[in-house]
């Protein structure tokens, strides 16, 4: 078991900066999650970490040592791809026995510690097995074993869970999160899938354009996204942007498009007659009758209502042309699609961000995460 | 759909089909059925007017010596063409080589090259090198080998390659992430999952150096015909029926060696062609006369 | 790394060493008169007559093997499965038995006392038996039977990615089989047809075996002369003109080829 940290790295190809100054540290046993969507240089990152990419600035350090020129091999670390890569000529035991073969362990320690893996993975009669008579999810959890065998000091995963269905990922969730605590393994898991990264991760660290857009723990990413990104990016939000009109605080009012306002509650040191973003969670936001106080909230048609289950999901169209997701507890008679309803929400579980789309905190005003307990 | 599956459906298709079969297929059962003819005379009989193994029985030793000189020049070509094949196709597919599909089309280049001429710039070649520094390829069948060896390793190279592009590198980078180095990686992931494709290019490099006439016409030495060769001459000027025979066992063994391959390198000759890229076929110049 | 890129280049360059050492060969035998050799052969009715005889059964020999071909890979790869698997390798097959084997077989088939003439001469068809070989019309068929397995090989491969839904699509519509055959196939097989027959044509152009043991040294197509020229006649400058011209005619038919496919956007090239 290690520590983790990259100083600084960079990766470039020609132009581009796939990868632009990511500094991150994960702590021993910690399991880190990098987050975004495709191409944001969340898996270049774990390449570096690797050692298959070799960055174009910065340094790795595992476990204190700079292992920004050492090779893969020498780097003890353990590997789970994307498409499990299990080598297609081998038994599963020989598939994970492999990394001990290369330290030329002694054969009863093999097979002591294959036994033992195919244990931790719940596969214990299927070491004879041909790689390929598995199923998705029995071959990912050989690629874990495999990876585990030769015990590294850290534990990489790409996207592991992506070609599994999404009852079989839940279930694989669960296990990797019980080998994780059970091993108390450094891990650092690459996805894109955000629900994954909540379920999974001590931290989560989004990135996109090559660049960290937050580090911090599934509830501070929830409720206290530092950017618009993260905002959209973690959860779902709506957002809306337009100007300030009176004084800050509590009674400010943001002005859409097409002449109507809505109430915001803003710090002091926002300006009247700034240009900022709202963001409303869809689950804080409550249909009530169109006849409802105008003052506390704003009018809209229903476009397409979805039922979700337990909760309804409904497209709200504004009259500024925005358009917004809202979720009700299903009950009761639910609005049709048509009709002219009202929406409300509380002013201090919004989120706001400027411009330039940076979240504007004030201290002044009540914290969004006690406030939300 | 049993519409579609119904056999009277494409009937003319069919009919062309079983055509084609019948014409690709009847020299071959000709020679076989004849080489059984009682007949020891220059007169051919098909079908045969009896069964005998005369024919056989008088197969001269020279063919033998012929057989002993092409299967030699084929299993060295194919380890040398083979052993080429691999490093040339590995940097091809693995490389980030600037003009690898220049270097790709490059290296089909023989195969665009009549075997005739291939046979007549290496003869040039090997009088050239004789007179400028006196070895003289062409007194054993070392000239032989490096022209087949320059013919075969397009199909080593395609018959690799074909394999090779569809080899995940990712298994690679699970090897040295799990500590094996290049050579350990290299010899218990990478050869043995690419191997039906080497084989593939042992068998193809073989086929094209045992089949090949025109260029074993100019550069094997008069003693040392090669068995095509060898056949290809007594045909025009010597017939008799123990070629027949010797015929019937080229294609009878020939069958048994494909399905032998196909079996135990357990390589898709025929799912290739629909894969890879045409100029880079193997069976496009292995019978060209 | 290294390695395999130094022996990645080292037969090419060989190659190019080779090739430059033939025309160099060529320059000491005939020394200054080496242009002359190549306006001899390009100005002498007889060269000019071999290389229109080797162009034109070429071309026939490739024009009738799409016709056959084509069709015949069509069925196959429509009837599919493990059937057309096990057709297709006995195609293949006939064409890696080194080419003698098949040679004699079609002597015995198409000689004066052959299969057929003896069955057309049985039937009183004809009088006396129709000649087969040693002429053009022996090298013809000999031509055929060496590209046409390959050609089935590559065709079915171009028919396989002509998915089976638009044939049925255009029966909805209304086409008459015939109609679908010309209107939907033969257009989607466009690029495969042609690069298939490429392939066939320039195989066609080198082959050598079938010309000389078909045609009975009568028929003397370029390859055929090449070789006379340099073992029989010892007359190296023609020969390396020759095989040049060869050569040459055959990188250019690729290039215009080539350019055509690309042109067409032919995704399939076999």
């Amino acid at each position: 078991m290690a520590s983790v940290s990259a100083e600084s790295i960079s990766k470039i190809y020609g132009s581009t900066r796939v990868v632009d100054d990511v500094s991150l540290t994960v702590e021993q046993g910690e399991f880190v999650v990098l987050l975004g969507p495709s191409g944001c240089g969340k898996t270049s990152t774990l390449r570096m970490i690797a050692g298959f990419v070799q960055p174009s600035a910065g340094r790795i350090v595992i476990g204190g040592e700079d292992v920004t020129n050492v090779a893969p091999r020498l780097r003890k670390i353990g590997m789970v791809f994307q498409n499990y890569a299990l080598f297609p000529n081998m038994s599963v035991a020989e598939n994970i026995a492999f990394g001990l073969r290369q330290q030329r362990a002694d054969r009863r320690v093999i097979q002591a510690r294959v036994a033992e893996l195919l244990e931790l993975i719940r596969m214990p009669d299927r070491g004879a097995s041909s790689v390929s008579a598995l199923s998705g999810g029995q071959q990912q959890r050989v690629a874990l074993a495999r990876a585990l065998a030769v015990s590294p000091r850290v534990l990489l995963m790409d996207e592991p869970l992506g070609a599994l269905d999404l009852k079989l990922r839940e279930a694989m969730q669960l296990e990797l999160a019980r080998i994780q605590r059970a091993l108390r393994i450094t891990t650092i898991l690459v996805t894109h899938d955000q629900q994954e990264a909540m379920s999974l991760a001590d931290r989560i660290v989004v990135m996109a354009h090559g660049r960290i857009q937050q580090i911090g723990t599934p509830d501070d990413l929830y409720r206290r996204p530092r950017n618009r990104f993260v905002a959209e990016f973690v959860g779902r939000n709506n957002i809306l942007r337009g100007c300030i009109e009176g004084a800050g605080g509590e009674g400010s009012r943001l002005a859409l498009r097409g002449g109507i306002t809505i109430p915001v509650a803003t710090p002091r040191t926002v300006a009247s007659g700034a240009t900022v973003e709202v963001a409303i969670r869809p689950q804080h936001m409550a249909l009530c009758g169109a006849g409802a106080a105008e003052g506390s909230g704003v009018r809209g048609r229903i476009e397409a209502r979805r039922f979700l289950g337990t909760a309804v999901q409904y497209s709200v169209r504004l009259a500024s042309d925005d358009l917004l997701l809202v979720e009700s507890p299903a009950e009761g008679d639910p609005p049709d699609p048509g009709e002219t309803v009202c929406l409300t929400w509380d002013r201090h579980r919004t989120l706001l961000f400027n411009a330039e789309g940076q979240a504007i905190h004030d201290p002044a005003l009540p914290d969004p995460v006690l406030h939300a307990l | 759909m049993a519409v579609e599956r119904d056999w009277n459906r494409r009937l003319a298709s069919k009919a062309i089909l079983a055509g084609a079969v019948l014409f690709l297929a009847a020299p071959f059962v000709v020679v076989l059925g004849a080489s059984f003819d009682p007949a020891t005379g220059y007169h051919v009989a098909f079908p045969p007017r009896g069964f005998s193994l005369a024919s056989y029985a008088a197969i001269p030793w020279k063919y033998a010596r012929a057989a002993g000189t092409s299967v030699m020049v084929g299993v060295i070509v194919a380890v040398v063409s083979t052993a080429i094949g691999l490093c040339a196709a590995l940097g091809l597919v693995r490389g980030r080589l600037i003009g690898r599909e220049a270097l790709a089309s490059f290296f089909r280049m023989p195969v665009q090259i009549p075997f005739v001429v291939t046979g007549a710039v290496f003869l040039q070649f090997y009088y050239q090198l004789a007179s400028l520094t006196g070895v003289n390829l062409l007194n054993g069948l070392t000239g032989l080998i490096i022209a087949h060896v320059f013919v075969a390793v397009p199909y080593s190279v395609g018959a690799v390659t074909a394999v090779l592009s569809r080899f995940d590198p990712a298994l690679e980078e699970a090897a040295e992430s799990l500590g094996a180095t290049a050579w350990a990686t290299f010899r218990s992931v990478t050869l043995p999952i690419i191997r039906p494709g080497v084989l593939a290019g042992l068998f193809y490099a073989f086929i094209v150096s045992f089949g090949d006439i025109p260029v074993a016409l100019f550069l094997a030495p008069g003693d040392r015909a090669t068995l095509p060769v060898q056949i290809f001459e007594d045909m025009q000027f010597d017939f008799k029926p123990s070629m027949l025979a010797v015929s019937s066992l080229i294609a009878v063994l020939s069958l048994a060696a494909i399905l032998a391959a196909r079996e135990l390198a357990g390589f898709d000759m025929v799912a290739r062609p629909a894969h890879a890229s045409a100029a880079s076929q193997p069976s496009e110049r292995t019978a060209r006369p | 790394m290294l390695l395999s890129l130094g022996l990645l280049v080292l037969p090419q360059a060989a190659f190019i060493w080779l090739s430059l050492h033939a025309d160099l060969g060529l320059g000491q035998i005939s020394d200054a008169v080496t242009l002359e050799n190549y306006l001899r052969v390009l100005t002498d009715p007889f060269y000019l007559g071999s290389f229109w005889l080797t162009v034109h059964l070429s071309a026939a020999a490739t024009l009738f093997g799409l016709l056959v071909g084509f069709p015949a890979a069509y069925a196959l790869a429509r009837i599919g499965g493990w059937i057309a698997t096990i057709i297709l390798s006995l195609i293949l097959t006939t064409s890696l038995i080194t080419v003698v084997v098949k040679l004699m077989g079609l002597n015995i088939i198409l000689g004066s006392t052959g299969l057929i003439n003896t069955s057309l001469l049985a039937l009183s068809i004809t009088s006396s038996p129709v000649q087969m070989i040693n002429n053009e019309t022996g090298v013809f068929i000999g031509l055929v039977q060496y590209t046409m397995p390959l050609m089935i090989v590559l065709l079915f491969g171009v028919v396989q990615t002509i998915p089976v839904e638009i044939e049925e699509a255009a029966a909805i519509l209304g086409a008459t089989r015939a109609r679908t055959y010309l209107r939907v196939i033969l257009p989607n097989a466009r690029a495969g047809l042609l690069s298939s027959g490429l392939i066939a044509f320039n195989m066609s152009m080198g082959a050598f075996t079938s010309a000389v043991l078909l045609g009975g040294g009568r028929v003397r197509t370029i390859p055929v002369l090449i070789q006379q020229m340099i073992i029989q006649n010892n007359d190296y400058g023609k020969g390396a003109a020759l095989s040049t011209m060869l050569v040459v005619f055959a990188f250019l038919l690729n290039l215009i080829a080539g350019g055509l496919l690309a042109r067409g956007g032919g995704g399939q090239t076999g």
